[in-house]
């Protein structure tokens, strides 16, 4: 029997890797007396042998990504989109096989090991109580494991793989024609290529770096004004105030924004009307017409809409400031203005940080408080051939770009690049939580 | 792996004869169920209802519609019909159409020589692409110049764009806060009419020259040079001048004049405006009036169908006598073939026909509309004309 030939001192180690790495779970049968587990591996092994084909094809797509075949009726032709998201598949079902193919030669080993400290197999319950032990961590894990691996990890992949691809109308629309993969040339010509095209991408990225940083800005602390002074003034009818303050958050934001499209419109508005008949202003102002006012009137609306919100998480943190440190303060004399310098405002500001970092990436991709507030307008120099107005922020561009003007890959790239300024935040954010800290104790 | 492709390729053949025997013996059969994409706000209405006379004539095909608007069909049966979730049968207007084919989304029309014969030419010209017909028109359109009749006498309305624009400025001078004239100056589905002038036309006389938009030929220029000559007339920064804006004014009375088309009519006169429809006036030199963009709206069969037969059967139907008429009563569209209807504005409009020139549905038409929008706002807000030509021609037909 093959057991009787296995050595106690380790000298075997190299025999037992070997055969733990030409076949999964071969080791396991042969020298370890592991029937269970050496066969479990060795049928994940066989199922995907029998499904190789199968991935090794749809590899092969992914780096041909289909050719043309204009004599084929489109229904049966090639679909280069969907051949791109099989082979993201399937690389996924790989990179699963390769980590199954890691621990199972690391359980072999481990084995072995065990055998030599012990001089003898493990009994027959000893050795399925400690694998269900063992297993039971990785059983649990792996369903929300292949689920964010094939909801969140592939589609991802997909989406950024586009930047790297011809994905585009006229000429390279599947199923009809067929994509290709062109490297970096996108980036390319958004970075450094034409002129219009690059200046374009630079302005629309600036401003929507300005945009987040004082839409986030100008609601924390128009928010934060807004709470001491209800807190501060002891007004009998404060909390009228605050739903008052609170209605422009509880509007959907789109309805408001269509709204006050409407009203600020600069000859037809409401508002200039009403300024123009109370005599304050002689000509109308272009609230939304002139591309740094309506960058402007942007900020200002999205004010309106947003402070209701840190109004109240700032209420919230200030009740929950102890009693007794205002006490104190008083009794040694300080001035409120001097209680709100030192006490108040340091405790809400700490406790709310994280929540500015939040904000300030959500305003990143604020589709809705550009998109139907100016729809990107007013038109600039380069509007004409990047179709990105004045007020664009990149995931408006990004709108346009697909829906109207089908440049997925143009697109995609801006999407990767969003991606690339947002996830350092994200990490800093996720960093900074508490729960993340104390999982590491 | 060939070989299953080839299997798949034999069973879907033969379903698609079986599908297309189903057609012919259509009184009887297997239970079929068309999904049909239109826009609501009356189209949805026509399409129930034509679908229950079509139900009554062949039992075993219902329709289902489902609401798709018109301008975004196209691009939903890019990712829909590969996706197998598509419709049967969609509307798009036909300047979608050199896309769609492009895209290889659409079939064409069945029986092609037959159905020139029924409708308007300017409709089988429009749904030509390549020599091939695809597609079934359901209805036409173009804009035309509607007037305010409480703010402008029938005697008075312009012939020439200059008359319009003296008109205006006088209009404007005595009654403050009213416009003598609102057009959407930052949409280029109207301001093509500034470039047409002596037969200059969008990609060529054919509408195909995919080299050369013609958007910055010398006409083209001069025109849209008069075009930036008329904020004059109507002094309101383009961002203030959408379509829906444009149509307010127009509709509560604040402006005399305005571009816009057929489907406004209903509208404006729920609103209770009295109005009337003229062709355009002619731009400088010209003596005509100026050309507008005629538009067809038409049914298409998805190449993905799985029943094709009973959808261009569905859609034949659709172009009958009968059927154009429900349709003209329930939206007020300009029917696609030559029948008689009876409503005061339709007048303007087929004179406005008669020099109109279908879109050109050619897939560089995708990025007209965007970059020739911009470049219009661009204008009228003061900037080179020529240069912005220049862009919009090389966004058009560059990349």
């Amino acid at each position: 029997m093959a057991s009787t030939l296995l050595p106690h001192d380790g000298s075997a180690e190299k025999k037992v890797r070997i055969a733990a790495t030409a076949f999964m779970g071969l080791a396991h049968i042969i020298y370890l007396r592991d029937h269970v587990k050496g066969f479990l591996f060795a049928f994940i092994e066989t199922l995907f042998l029998l499904c190789s084909p199968l991935v090794l094809g749809k590899i092969r797509d992914l780096i041909t990504l289909g050719e043309p075949q204009p004599d084929l009726p489109i229904k049966m032709r090639g679909n280069s989109m969907f051949m791109l998201i099989d082979g993201i598949l399937m690389l996924a079902v790989v990179a699963v096989f390769v980590i199954i193919y890691v621990i199972s030669v690391r359980s072999a080993r481990a084995g072995y090991r065990e055998y030599c400290r012990k001089k003898r197999f493990p009994q027959k319950g000893e050795s399925l109580n400690a694998t269900l032990g063992k297993a039971f961590p990785v059983v649990g894990i792996a369903p929300s494991f292949i689920l964010i691996l094939v909801f969140v990890v592939v589609p991802l992949l997909f989406s950024m793989s586009v930047a790297f691809t011809n994905y585009s109308a006229p000429d390279h629309i599947p199923p009809n024609k067929t994509v290709d993969w062109v490297g970096l040339d996108n980036f390319q010509a958004l970075l450094g290529g034409e002129a219009s095209w690059s200046t374009g991408f630079a302005r629309v990225a600036a401003w929507t770096l300005i945009w987040a940083f004082s839409a986030t800005v100008t609601c924390y602390f128009g928010g934060l004004i807004v709470a001491v002074l209800l807190k501060e003034s002891n007004l009998k009818i404060a909390p009228v105030f605050r739903v008052i303050f609170i209605l422009p958050y509880a509007v959907p934001a789109v309805v408001s924004m269509l709204v006050w499209r409407n009203l600020l419109n600069g000859t037809f508005g409401t508002v200039n009307r009403t300024l123009m008949a109370l005599g304050l202003i002689e000509n109308p102002i272009p609230w939304l017409g002139h591309p740094a006012l309506a960058q402007f009137t942007c900020i200002l609306v999205n004010l309106w809409a947003g402070f209701g919100y840190f109004m109240l998480l700032s209420m919230g943190t200030m009740t929950a400031v102890s009693q007794d440190i205002f006490e104190a303060a008083k009794i040694d004399g300080a001035s409120r203005f001097q209680v709100l310098k030192s006490i108040t405002l340091p405790l809400v500001m700490y406790q709310t940080m994280p929540l500015i970092i939040m904000s300030f990436t959500h305003n990143i991709n604020n589709f809705g408080a550009i998109f139907f507030l100016t729809g990107g307008n007013p038109t600039v120099a380069d509007s004409t051939t990047t179709s990105a107005g004045g007020t664009d922020i990149l995931v408006t561009w990004i709108y346009k770009l697909t829906i109207t003007l089908l440049k997925y890959n143009y697109a995609s790239v801006i999407a990767v690049m969003i991606f690339m300024v947002l996830a350092p935040f994200a990490i800093f954010n996720f960093r900074r939580t508490r729960a993340f800290r104390e999982g590491e104790l | 792996m060939k070989k299953a492709i080839s299997v798949v390729a034999i069973l879907l053949a033969a379903a698609l004869v079986f599908a297309a025997g189903g057609a012919e013996g259509a009184g009887g059969g297997e239970k079929i169920t068309l999904n049909v994409w239109e826009s609501n706000n009356g189209p949805d209405e026509f399409i129930r209802k034509a679908g229950e006379e079509f139900t009554k004539k062949y039992p075993n095909i219902t329709i289902n519609y489902v609401h798709v608007e018109l301008g975004d069909a196209a691009g939903q049966i890019a990712l829909d019909g590969p996706a197998g979730v598509g419709p049967d049968l969609f509307a798009a207007p036909h300047d979608k159409l050199g896309e769609m084919v492009a895209g290889g989304h659409v079939l064409p029309t069945s029986d092609a020589n037959a159905m020139r014969k029924r409708v308007l030419g300017a409709c089988s010209a429009a749904l030509t692409y390549e020599g091939k017909m695809y597609g079934y028109p359901v209805s036409a359109e173009t804009y035309a110049l509607f007037y305010n009749k409480a703010l402008i006498k029938e005697s008075e309305v312009p012939k020439t764009w200059e008359d319009l624009a003296a008109f205006a400025k006088k209009f404007n001078a005595a009654n403050s806060g009213k416009y003598g004239f609102v057009m959407d100056v930052g949409n280029a589905y109207y301001t093509i009419v500034f470039t047409t002038s002596e037969g200059n036309r969008l990609f060529g006389p054919q509408g195909t020259d995919r080299k050369n938009s013609n958007i910055n030929s010398e006409k083209s220029v001069k025109g849209m040079k008069f075009f930036q000559s008329l904020r004059s007339a109507l002094n309101v920064p383009a961002a203030d001048l959408t379509t829906s804006v444009a149509d307010t004014a127009f509709s509560s009375g604040t402006a005399a004049m305005h571009i816009t088309g057929l489907w406004n009519v209903v509208p404006f006169t729920k609103a209770g405006i009295d109005f009337g429809v003229a062709p355009l006036p002619s731009l400088p030199g010209d003596k005509t009036p100026s050309a507008s963009f005629s538009g067809t709206r038409a049914m298409f069969v998805s190449a993905y169908s799985d029943h094709p037969a009973e959808a261009a059967l569905f859609a034949d139907f659709l172009v009958s006598p009968e059927m154009q008429q429900l349709r003209f009563q329930i939206t007020g569209a300009l029917p696609a073939i030559s029948t008689k209807v009876d409503s005061p504005y339709m007048g303007g409009f087929i004179k406005q026909l008669d020099y109109a020139f279908p879109m050109p549905s050619i897939p560089q038409m995708g990025s007209y509309w965007e970059a020739m929008g911009n470049a219009s706002k661009n204008i009228w807000d003061g900037a080179d004309v020529k240069k912005e030509l220049d862009a919009c021609n090389e966004a058009i037909v560059g990349k």
